[in-house]
């Protein structure tokens, strides 16, 4: 038979002929889609690039015209302007500036982490950026816990006559930089636990079955996620002003003493110039208890992996967090012991119009905390509601059914399913978080944005320093949605 | 076949009588208040201790609140610059009907789209009637609570102080002296009442008691108990006559009042003054006043006095005459509940009374016109029958075919003056643009009237739409008029201000950003690398940066771009800024929307032919947009609230016109920053609620899903 039917015949029709074309067989060139996509992305990458060069070529000559030129250089200039807080970086971090090795090989990683999580953040996440960033993250955990034993921070605010008298300026502009990212860093680290925890407490407020706390919680999330962060911002700082006394005056936590804010032992001094609370200060022997805390750390590492591997060999119950407990609490006794006394508690006081010693916390770093974590947590509340009410009523039904309690049931079937919608979004807040900490400049905070605006006054290169303000920024942002992108893989749900 | 006697007849078993029971009151526990508490409140022990924790909490805050709300704050900040609130400190104050216009004209359109596309539910009706009402009642019973008295300050060694006042014919007033021989007496916070207190001139009344009671009080260099003034009061007529005067105190420690009459309507002064023979040296006292009314002191209550009373006194006492302003008085110590009645809410209700009526009556026009247009009762008017079947289209007429074609001819030639640049230009150019958007105006507005009167869903819903696009430019236009015309003069950018600009700014940087965003969202979604690189470049540059970088930015280095940016007004600058910050958010929010759209969709459209230009825009947007309408709603809102940064850098938006107020040194408010940004506050809340809530029924009412069509 040499007629054969096509039914049946799964066989692929015959290729057209193997091998690289350019061009598409018989259409002419100026109407093949291929020529096409590459022509207009080449007109659309001309344009652009052409665009991009004309405003920038316009840019330095209109900077050059009126006698600002542009210079990079403006980052080791002076900065003469006094800083209400920050950490003194004069001393302890020149060794970074005068050694070009240790500077170039601190900014190549910088460079590098930043674009790999920038890639990694845009990207969809896969297994082994996952492992790999678990690494990364491990080394800079290592890293800055390190450099806490080294250099512990050490917040420092001056009074209004402190600085005119010691100014604590930082001596150049990128010094006063690292200053203002560190304040930044600072208020945006600690709001971040705030709110989450107060996000939290308001979410499940929300769900509540008692009336009132229901009604508390949504008059609250209404409030704050309906008025600019500005108006709630400026209302903290001003009401606060307006209602601490003088320092003379001062709120103090001793009682039954005379004059008691000049003595020592209070555990807190409020005033209009700032919150001070007592502080712990490393001693030489600081560093012992560190290291015996850090292998103790190891250690209940190990133990766990090997409990976990116990239970799954044989079923029994592991006691895994027991253990580590354990563990963990017999290394810092020991580290305690071994150390003597690794801290000695500094207690604020006050002498003349000002508070000395202890921990100082400003007053635009007061307000700015307070307003950045409630209006941060209204929207986290409605997050982790959202993420609580999209686990169907079954589950919790069928949990109930296998006989598990009310906090198992929380813990292993709601909370798992509820994480899976929360983090995304929560990771999106983190992010705002970070942007609208700039804001410290309608608080007088000397944050990123602040000693930036500071700097532009002094020197007028505007342009620079915006170019660091989009750096700082655009990596704050991107760190917080690739940790949420870590954290996200962490409670995906696990498909094969 | 025996017939079985009946259970009831043996009373073997148990019947139910046929009498139902008496009626029993449920358990107390089970109904009511009680019930409820129970079951919401004190559910389980756990439940009961966070009610008590919270209860306390609450409390106490709101105690806290409401005691400073009511007893202490000073509201005047408000409603003493309800004018700076709303359209800024600087505008002309012969503009201001301009401003009223178009809040009306929005209030109209408002209330035409609700009439259109929704319905006002009964509660919004009750809380309008309530409002209504209690603007009526409340400046009405406050009439009954007494006025505070005024009190003016006198010592031999400053000079006397004249207040001048209006009363009306047969109005009782008490002048008192009071000596102040007690220490207790010189002490500011035992003093009730308003002080006269001109923020423009210094050693007012309340300057010397402040001074007065520190020497007394705090130094302790002066014995209050040594007093020997001797003082009168006298009440002047408008040019300087004396028309009545006390016999003077002679150094009596006693209270020495005089009870006057006015004899007619109109200007008066009080003063009081030192006996020519025996002024005394030492002491001081003070002058109480009692039913004065105090002066509204906003401009158009100041232009109303003139035209019935006349110009106030022109004394010739420099530094040391006033009038009894509200501005100019100084209210100490704290007060009652019916005190912030009348002296807190009926001033703020009097001030917004006239527009809020006016808006009302607009409102509920519109709100009807559109029901009407709706239902297609409008069509009496042509002679129609009025129908209620809406789902045909009719053709249209012959006139609005040609009302249309005028209407787009004229709005080229608008948008082409416009662009020309309408500002620098001559009359003649004025002039036809000035034409061009009447005609344009005109036509658009009778062809939406002609829809609207055919009636029916479909073409009132155009009409309102129309409608919409029209009042855009008539809004431009009134709001920063037109260089060489003087009915409406061109208003500088700098001198514009308050909620009017924060909403200004929010409406052109959402609608001017939604074009771009959806270019950037389907730029990010094309196949082409190129193009997809450098909008996932720009989304995420510009989401990755605080808003206040980018406003640097517009403020600092935009002018350096050259292309003509230097000279471009900082108000343009702001909103370009503003206009791409939004467009990378919507772009991100638009393609939220583009990827719930189903592959089989483009499988069917490719599959009949049609091309990927009108897959996308026939397609694959209508259903993409229509689903993230909730999103772009939040996006309004966040950049709503977003336009409050641009007071950073300079304009005066509603935060930077609060500050403006709270800093300026004459007007006395540096005290008061609580009560202006709650105020702020307040005003951010309700437009943001409302916002949220006009989403909230947009997604309910399922336009999130696809639209169910009636052909």
């Amino acid at each position: 038979m040499t007629v054969t039917s096509n039914v049946g015949d799964n066989r692929p029709p015959p290729k057209a002929k193997q091998g690289f074309n350019l061009l598409t067989p018989g259409t002419p060139w100026y109407r093949d889609i291929k020529i096409l996509r590459v022509l207009a992305q080449i007109v659309f990458v001309v344009f652009a690039i052409g665009f991009g060069y004309i405003l920038i070529a316009n840019l330095i000559t209109n900077l050059n015209a009126s006698n600002l030129s542009l210079d990079f250089n403006v980052f080791t200039r002076p900065f003469n302007v006094a800083i209400s807080e920050g950490i003194p970086l004069n001393d302890q971090w020149t060794w970074l500036e005068n050694n070009a090795t240790i500077g170039w090989v601190v900014w190549l990683f910088l460079i590098a982490a930043f674009a790999y999580t920038a890639r990694s953040t845009l990207r969809q996440f896969r297994q082994e950026h996952l492992r790999m960033s678990r690494w990364i993250l491990l080394v800079i955990a290592i890293v800055l816990a390190a450099a806490m034993i080294i250099y512990p921070p050490d917040r420092i605010t001056y009074s209004a006559t402190q600085l005119s008298q010691t100014v604590f300026a930082p001596s150049t502009m990128a010094r006063a930089f690292a200053t203002g990212i560190y304040n930044t860093l600072s208020v945006v680290l600690l709001s971040l636990v705030a709110c989450t925890v107060l996000g939290i407490i308001a979410g499940i407020g929300l769900l509540s079955r008692n009336f009132l706390l229901r009604t508390v919680s949504v008059v609250y999330v209404e409030i704050f996620r309906n008025t600019p962060l500005v108006v709630q911002l400026i209302f903290i700082y001003r009401t606060l002003t307006l209602l601490l006394p003088a320092p003379r005056q001062s709120i103090c936590s001793l009682q039954g003493v005379e004059n008691p804010c000049t003595a020592e032992g209070n555990l807190y001094i409020l005033n209009a110039r700032g919150f001070y609370f007592p502080r712990l200060v490393p001693t030489e022997t600081t560093h012992l208890l560190w290291i015996t805390v850090f292998i103790g750390v190891i250690v209940a590492w190990g133990v766990r992996r090997w409990r976990i591997h116990y239970e799954e060999e044989t079923g029994r119950p592991a006691y895994a967090w027991r253990f580590v407990s354990a563990i963990m609490i017999f290394a810092v006794l020991a580290g305690y012991l071994l150390a003597g006394t690794p801290y000695t508690v500094n207690y604020p006081f006050l002498k003349g119009p000002n508070v000395q010693e202890g921990m100082q916390l400003s007053l635009g770093f007061v307000s700015l905390f307070i307003g950045l974590t409630l209006y941060t947590a209204a929207f986290i509340a409605d997050i982790v509601r959202a993420g609580i009410q999209s686990v169907p009523y079954g589950q919790l039904e069928a949990a109930r059914s296998l006989g598990l309690r009310g906090g198992q049931v929380l813990s292993m079937v709601v909370l798992p399913q509820a994480l899976r919608l929360i983090i995304p979004p929560l990771g999106n807040q983190y992010v705002n978080l970070g942007k609208n900490s700039s804001l410290g400049l309608v608080v007088t905070f000397a944050d990123t944005y602040r000693i930036a605006q500071i700097a532009n006054n002094e020197s007028g290169q505007a342009v620079p320093f915006f170019l660091a303000l989009m750096l700082i920024y655009l990596a704050l942002s991107l760190a917080f949605s690739g940790f949420t992108n870590l954290l996200n893989q962490t409670t995906k749900l696990k498909t094969r | 076949m025996s017939t079985l006697p009946s259970p009831r007849e043996t009373g073997t078993f148990y019947v139910a009588p046929t009498e139902a029971p008496a009626p029993r009151k449920p358990p107390a526990r089970e109904v009511g208040l009680l019930h409820w508490m129970r079951e919401n409140l004190f559910k389980t022990p756990i439940d009961a201790v966070i009610t008590v924790i919270t209860l306390l909490v609450v409390g106490w805050v709101l105690l806290g609140f409401l005691g400073w709300a009511f007893l202490e704050a000073q509201w005047e900040i408000v409603f003493q610059n309800l004018r700076a609130f709303s359209v800024g400190q600087q505008f002309p104050i012969d503009a201001v009907w301009r401003a009223e216009g178009i809040a009306l004209m929005i209030v109209f359109l408002g209330m035409l789209t609700v009439g259109v596309f929704g319905r006002v539910l009964r509660g919004y009706l009750i809380t309008i009637g309530v409002i209504i009402a209690l603007m009526v009642l409340i400046p009405v019973m406050t009439q009954l609570v007494p006025e505070p008295p005024v009190y003016t300050f006198v010592d031999a060694n400053y000079k006397i102080r004249q207040v001048s006042f209006i009363a009306q014919e047969g109005q009782e007033m008490t002048f008192t002296v009071q000596p102040l021989t007690e220490f207790d007496e010189y002490r500011l916070e035992n003093l009730k009442g308003y002080i006269e207190n001109d923020n423009q001139q210094a050693n007012t009344a309340f300057d010397m008691f402040t001074a007065a009671s520190t020497e007394v009080v705090q130094l302790q260099q002066r014995d209050p108990s040594q007093y020997d003034l001797s003082v009168a009061v006298q009440v002047w007529d408008k040019d300087g006559q004396v028309l009545a005067q006390s016999d003077f105190s002679r150094g009596t420690t006693e209270d020495t009042s005089m009870t006057w009459v006015a004899p007619y309507s109109g200007w008066f002064t009080y003063t009081m003054v030192l006996d020519p023979e025996t002024p005394g040296t030492v002491g001081a006292a003070l002058l109480r006043v009692d039913n004065l009314e105090i002066l509204r002191s906003t401009v158009s209550a100041t232009r109303e006095r003139i035209a019935t009373y006349g110009e106030p006194p022109a004394l010739n006492c420099r530094g040391c005459a006033t009038q009894a302003l509200r501005t100019d008085m100084r209210f100490l110590g704290t007060r009652t509940l019916e005190q912030w009645f009348s002296l807190q809410l009926a001033p703020f209700l009097l001030e917004t009374r006239t527009l809020f009526f006016y808006s009302l009556l607009v409102g509920t026009i519109a709100y009807l016109l559109g029901r009407a247009g709706k239902r297609g009762a409008l069509r009496f008017l042509v002679g129609r029958e009025p129908t209620r079947d809406n789902s045909v289209l009719v053709e249209p007429t012959r006139i609005e075919k040609w009302l249309s074609r005028i209407a787009l001819i004229a709005f080229g030639v608008y948008i082409v003056l416009q662009v020309v640049g309408i500002n620098g230009a001559d009359a003649n150019t004025i002039t036809a643009y000035l034409i061009a958007l009447s005609i344009f105006c005109a036509t658009t507005i009778l062809y939406a009237t002609a829809l609207l009167v055919r009636g029916g869903p479909q073409a009132s819903g155009r009409a309102v739409v129309l409608l919409w696009a029209v009042s855009f430019p008539i809004i431009l236009t009134l709001l920063n008029g037109l260089g060489g015309l003087t009915s409406i003069a061109q208003i500088p950018s700098d001198k514009q201000g308050g909620l009017m600009l924060t909403l200004l700014l929010a409406a052109v940087a959402i609608i001017a950003s939604f074009p771009i965003g959806l270019l950037l969202a389907i730029g990010r979604q094309s196949n082409l690398p190129a193009v997809s690189f450098f909008c996932t470049l720009f989304i995420e540059v510009v989401r990755g940066v605080p808003l206040i970088t980018l406003l640097f930015m517009g403020r600092l280095i935009l002018p350096f771009f050259g292309f003509g940016l230097g000279n471009v007004d900082l108000l343009i600058r702001v909103m370009v800024v503003l206009t791409l910050f939004t467009s990378a958010y919507l772009a991100e929010v638009i393609r939220g929307g583009l990827q719930t759209i189903p592959k089989g969709q483009l499988e069917a459209a490719h599959a009949l032919g049609i091309n990927d230009f009108y897959t996308t825009v026939l397609i694959v947007l209508p259903q993409a947009l229509r689903a993230v309408i909730p999103a772009i709603m939040g996006q309004a809102i966040s950049l709503f609230k977003d336009t409050s940064l641009v007071y950073i850098i300079g304009l005066f938006e509603l935060v930077g016109v609060t500050n403006q107020i709270l800093g300026d040194s004459q007007t006395g408010y540096l005290m008061y920053p609580r009560e202006g940004y709650l105020f702020v506050a307040i005003l951010y809340f309700v437009f943001s609620y409302i916002m949220a809530e006009a989403s909230r029924r947009i997604e309910r009412t399922g336009s999130g899903a696809v639209r169910r069509q009636t052909l």
